[in-house]
């Protein structure tokens, strides 16, 4: 396949964008693609995560400065939420390339950084180490592992399987950590 | 001069000390991004804000033990010059993001500069472990202590599910990126690089030039490293990263060999040019210095050179830089004087070595 920018070299870059619920596909050689890159085209995982997240606004009703220059910022400020505690709003998350304001901001947008994960990672749930004083005891983690496998057994038995893979996800990780802090590998 | 920089310019860079080598891997670096507790991230924090954050890390910094205290260094950012400031991000121990802050930040650099934290970065704290070679198990196993101690000392920014809140989501989860920087000349040569690129991209690898996004393949190294934070456990990212990195070394090295082999005058060469450009040249920008000092770590590496060693080759490779540069001529010197002192140190290393 020939590169859709120069037309002669090979595509070796594939990219899939959606734009109001349509997708287009472009295909890159490597050249064409870093060219796009240094333009801002393209962020540090082949695409602009401020895009995505500004796409996300307006499928969620707001415009793009683009379309409505004069009335955009008015009416971003008004159907975005603004975080409670640094007064981020969807607008300067956009304007920072998709960073956020505060780890408050994960729950006031979590909505939009959740489609974002989704897209740059590979899973929703953190696997791994955690801070020594949240708990990284034997007690702790076992009391985790109780708290949410009632978790667990609610989401089963309210049918929200997403929520419960999710939960199950946590529940092996906590019991991995649990073997390693035992010394003995992974306990079923 | 700030006693500091001063202390740090009296040894080599840490991350290019002679290291049990394999020709290929130049270093290893596991940073890990850390926010505090009810603070907004430093993008929004406010001055006074940001001079908090400053003094709590670097009282947690300065307790016995941690980043290899009592020998631990502590720069503001504010209180150094330009050169000097060049000077840390060119011993990688500062990002340029962050000597440009615009709000006050820091860093604290272990005595052996192993270690680092930088305060008010893009997150409250990025620390980085770093090595000559390729020893990410190393790097993971001391930063995790570091992590630990000062995990003790400050409340991190965290979530039961999505694990270390950072500022961009790209790194939340772990807030690990581990990465390896690879001096790749065989697969340049041989006309290979575009696929073996393309192929670690597809594994989910980040390949990066030296001084980050953008900057190319400039002096035929690379940066590779991890994308993923979040799904998956800090020990298996790393694992994953190593195995692409050992597949990279192995076709590295047989790139080399065929080289030898098939197309021996090419490589000579290439090598040879280097040679005689860093010798007689009398301007040099640091691009060409860059470029033609990657011919001449190949020459070592591949034992054509008889008087030449490794540590020449890498302490050059930090002397060239700017800051470094300056430092040196205590003097602040425009661009076009800077090639011409660069010249001057490449012939003078490079005949006492002939």
């Amino acid at each position: 396949m020939l590169c859709d920018k120069c037309k002669k070299r090979e595509a070796t870059i594939h990219i899939k964008e959606v734009h109001d619920g349509k997708c287009i596909s472009t295909n890159l050689c490597t050249e064409c693609a870093k060219e796009k890159e240094l333009s801002g085209g393209l962020g540090a995982f082949g695409f602009n995560l401020a895009e995505v997240i500004f796409n996300m606004g307006k499928t969620n009703g707001t415009k793009s400065p683009e379309e409505e220059p004069q009335s955009a910022e008015v009416g971003e400020e008004a159907s975005s939420p603004v975080c409670p505690r640094c007064g981020w709003t969807l607008e300067k998350m956009r304007k920072a390339a998709g960073k956020l304001g505060c780890s408050e901001c994960y729950h006031t947008f979590s909505k939009w950084v959740g489609m974002a994960v989704e897209q740059v990672q590979r899973g929703k749930v953190h696997v791994g180490r955690r801070p020594r004083r949240r708990g990284r005891t034997l007690s702790g983690i076992r009391l985790e592992i109780d708290r949410l496998q009632l978790e667990l057994a609610a989401a089963v038995s309210a049918e929200e399987y997403e929520k419960a893979a999710q939960v199950r996800d946590r529940i092996n990780a906590l019991k991995n950590e649990l073997g390693k802090l035992n010394g003995e590998g992974v306990r079923k | 001069m700030n006693p500091g920089i001063r202390r740090l310019l009296q040894n080599p860079a840490s991350f290019l000390t002679s290291a049990p080598s394999d020709g290929v891997c130049i270093s290893s670096r596991i940073r890990l991004s850390r926010n505090l507790a009810g603070t907004p991230f430093p993008l929004a924090a406010s001055p006074e804000e940001a001079v908090r954050v400053v003094d709590e890390v670097k009282n947690a910094c300065s307790r016995p033990s941690v980043i290899g205290c009592p020998e631990c260094l502590f720069f503001d950012i504010e209180s150094l010059d330009d050169m000097e400031k060049l000077a840390l991000t060119e011993r990688r121990l500062a990002s340029a993001d962050l000597i440009t802050s615009p709000i006050p930040a820091a860093v604290a650099v272990s005595g052996d500069e192993s270690c680092a934290v930088m305060v008010n970065e893009e997150d409250h704290l990025r620390m980085q472990v770093l090595h000559p070679g390729f020893r990410l198990e190393e790097c993971w196993k001391q930063i995790a202590a570091l992590d630990d101690e000062l995990g003790d000392e400050l409340d991190f920014a965290w979530d039961d599910e999505l694990g270390y809140l950072t500022a961009c989501p790209t790194n939340l989860g772990t807030g690990l990126r581990a990465s390896v920087m690879l001096h790749l000349p065989g697969l340049v040569l041989s006309g290979e690089i575009d696929a073996t690129v393309h192929g670690i991209n597809k594994l989910g690898l980040a390949v990066r030039g030296i001084y980050g996004e953008g900057s190319g393949n400039l002096g035929h190294l690379y940066q590779i490293s991890n994308q993923v934070t979040l799904g998956e456990s800090e020990e298996s990212i790393i694992e994953q990263l190593s195995a692409v990195i050992r597949q990279i070394v192995e076709y590295e090295r047989r790139a080399r060999v065929k080289l030898l082999r098939e197309d021996r005058f090419s490589l000579l060469d290439h090598v040879g040019r280097a040679y005689g450009t860093l010798q007689n040249c009398y301007r040099l920008s640091v691009n060409e210095a860059l470029e033609s000092l990657s011919g001449i770590r190949l020459g070592v590496e591949l034992g054509l050179f008889q008087h030449l060693g490794i540590g020449t080759v890498n302490e050059l490779f930090v002397e060239l830089a700017p800051g470094h540069l300056q430092i040196r001529s205590e003097l602040a010197l425009p661009e076009d004087e800077q090639n011409i002192l660069r010249a001057k140190l490449f012939r003078t290393k490079l005949r006492e070595r002939s």
